[in-house]
């Protein structure tokens, strides 16, 4: 097998040709403060003919999915859905408002069970998350796009800055019903349809040698802080903090129409039955959230004369 | 040969399979994600009707991109960023980015040294007479020199502007093979022990991952994903152990072909699709293993033996069989509305974002 891989790689050489540079990079620090003054032309979000979505899925493992989408205008789009086993709803609703504690499922009363958000409100601020009982799955999505028309005369250097909120990746490990979790994130920035910035990480468990779990983290992409804990945790919660990103996206001639689509994505499942032992009941759990912080500033998109 | 030498070769295998077998065929129906609006399909009367095919609806932007370690920007192709939309269906551009192992060396008993690998880091849409491929590649540390973790990515990117130049609605539908993933993983070994032709797993501290994904979005949102990770845990020590886990999530891509029904759209609404194929893979695992040839050999040779992390995705060439393409329908498909806001109508064969377990 080892010779069929060298194969397909020799094939290769000698067909493809190097291309040039593409201009996607993160601002330098010089580069990201210079994005202020009379020259400088900054557009934010709703400045501009720009759409919401959102979809959210949850589906017990042994039943058919529920899932849901809107879309708007320059409006907010936001959805909940929940699959249930069993007892009573927790009440859950579409963010905002924010998620109060007493709406998520317990599951002594739910068994294995799940739900999912998704929001993205009318200044680019998302929220997405699922919450995933026993042996059930969760998928939320959330996003805007817009089509920018460079601003100005001539040559224009072109920036965007937004803010990725905090994430908390979370989970229950049970003795009594032993499940391996597997979430992801990723958010990604297109540029005409392609990935010019994006952040991806893995949460998974497998049961360790103590019959407890070891948690994973592994990351791909551009860094939000999640880095560290490839190496296996204990620590069943992981969190981040938000922070501001600012690209270089390169240089272009004013009015140059450029796409651009911001999309927020969690998914989680849980691969065991929850157990019922007695009177009492054992669950894992997995949790995956994108935080909701409206009050951030509104994705931007600056041009500036290029020198 | 050691039972994880084994395991990963099969791991191996297993990637490489189904190339030749017909597609298992799926529908789906992600009118809801797609418009905006849920929308039943009476998928048999689908198969009946005649499609109308995307020519001059439908205008496309493609560009490919390649990047190793220590890259600081992504090399594309075609020749110039953003493209033109053009109206045809344009195949991948082509576009590498890579290190070579050395060749034509010899070690100081004059063999000839002999890599596992031509790269030791490789990102590349690769265009040739075997067909169409995206693939990156790590072997050992990607030749870092910092001792840090090598790195090869690759994309390829299809962003589609779909109008319905009809006067009336009509419903859409996207029709593909699922790129299927290519790949796997070959670990560093050496012979020796008590007879001198056992195999051993060199025991270092090591990291590697990968990942591939498929992602098409209809203004914006996922209507259809997959994405494998697969992960050699990082280690605090050294350990003879390169036992590997894949993280599935999405529907399956092993041998899947798919329909996936968008939506309807008015006539005169132009929305927005993407088709976007990625992967990329790490490694850090500096150690190798060496065999040599008995110098009593002709040209004696000495084998090197690193760790080499592949992960890819088969693609198809534009307008042949299973590249993405795009069509519209009419199916009346009654709807009723129900007063809770829920929809019915005739059962489609699919599940909405079906994933795969393990």
């Amino acid at each position: 097998m080892r010779n069929l891989i060298l194969t397909i790689a020799s094939c290769s050489i000698g067909f493809s040709a190097q291309g040039a540079d593409l201009p996607f990079r993160l601002a330098t620090t010089s580069e990201s403060n210079s994005l202020t003054g009379s020259t400088v032309i900054a557009t934010s979000l709703s400045q501009t003919s720009f759409k919401t979505g959102a979809t959210a899925s949850a589906q017990r493992m042994t039943g058919s999915p529920t899932s849901d989408a809107k879309r708007a205008d320059g409006a907010i789009s936001k959805t909940y859905v929940q699959v249930l086993q069993e007892g009573a709803s927790p009440g859950a609703q579409a963010v905002p408002p924010a998620v109060a504690s007493t709406e998520y499922m317990e599951y002594e009363d739910n068994m294995n069970s799940a739900q999912a958000w998704a929001t993205m409100s009318e200044t680019g601020a998302p929220f997405v998350q699922v919450y995933a009982d026993g042996k059930s799955k969760g998928q939320a999505a959330a996003s805007w796009r817009t089509r920018y028309n460079v601003q100005g005369t001539g040559n224009r250097d072109v920036y965007v800055r937004f803010t990725i909120p905090g994430v908390r990746f979370g989970g229950r490990w049970s003795d009594s019903a032993p499940s391996l979790t597997r979430g992801k994130l990723r958010v990604d920035f297109l540029v005409n349809g392609y990935p010019a910035w994006f952040t991806e990480a893995v949460r998974w468990n497998t049961q360790n040698d103590s019959n407890g779990e070891t948690v994973r983290i592994d990351t791909f992409g551009n860094s939000i802080g999640l880095e560290g804990n490839s190496a296996g945790t204990s620590q069943a919660i992981l969190t981040t903090t938000s922070r501001v990103i600012t690209l270089k996206l390169g240089t272009y001639p004013a009015n140059k129409p450029l796409d651009f689509t911001m999309l927020y994505q969690v998914e989680g499942r849980g691969a065991s039955e929850c157990q019922v032992e007695g009177s009492d009941k054992y669950c894992g759990n997995i949790s995956m959230r994108v935080d909701w912080t409206p009050n951030a500033p509104q994705p931007t998109f600056f041009s500036k004369p290029a020198p | 040969m050691s039972a994880s030498r084994w395991l990963t070769s099969l791991a191996l295998i297993s990637a490489a399979g189904g190339a030749g077998a017909a597609p298992t065929p799926h529908n789906v129906n992600a009118s809801e994600i797609g418009a905006g609006t849920p929308r039943g399909i009476n998928w048999s009367q689908e198969a009946v009707e005649s499609p109308m095919w995307c020519g001059g609806a439908c205008s496309y932007m493609q560009v490919s991109t390649a990047k190793i370690a220590p890259d600081s920007l992504l090399k594309y192709g075609p020749t110039a960023w953003p493209g033109n939309y053009v109206t045809t269906m344009p195949n991948v551009a082509a576009v590498e980015r890579e290190t070579l192992t050395p060749a034509g060396t010899t070690d100081s008993s004059g063999r000839e040294i002999v890599h596992d690998s031509p790269h030791y880091e490789r990102g590349a849409v690769d265009v040739n007479r075997a067909g169409e491929f995206l693939n990156t590649r790590v072997y050992q540390s990607g030749n870092q020199s910092s001792g840090g973790t090598g790195f090869g990515a690759a994309a390829a990117a299809y962003h589609v502007k779909v109008t319905n130049q009809s006067s009336g609605n009509r419903d859409y539908f996207v029709q593909f093979v699922a790129p299927s993933r290519t790949g796997g993983v070959s670990v560093p070994y050496y012979q020796g022990g008590p007879s001198g032709n056992q195999y051993f797993n060199v025991s270092q501290n090591k990291y590697a991952k990968s990942r591939s994904a498929v992602d098409v979005l209809v203004n914006g949102l996922p209507v259809w994903s997959t994405s494998r990770s697969y992960i050699i845990p990082e280690e605090t020590g050294q350990t003879t152990f390169y036992t590997g886990h894949p993280l599935d999530f999405g529907s399956a891509s092993a041998d899947d072909a798919y329909t996936i029904f968008v939506g309807r759209f008015a006539g005169g609404v132009t929305f927005e699709l993407d088709f976007i194929v990625r992967a990329e893979a790490h490694s850090r695992a500096s150690e190798c293993g060496k065999i040599n040839e008995s110098s009593q050999y002709p040209n004696p040779r000495s084998f090197i033996h690193c760790l080499y992390v592949n992960e890819g995705r088969e693609l198809y060439q534009a307008n042949g069989p299973g590249h993405f393409s795009i069509y519209s329908k009419v199916i009346s498909t009654p709807i009723y509305e129900l007063p809770g806001g829920g929809v019915i109508g005739p059962a489609s064969s699919t599940v909405l974002n079906a994933s795969q377990d393990e």
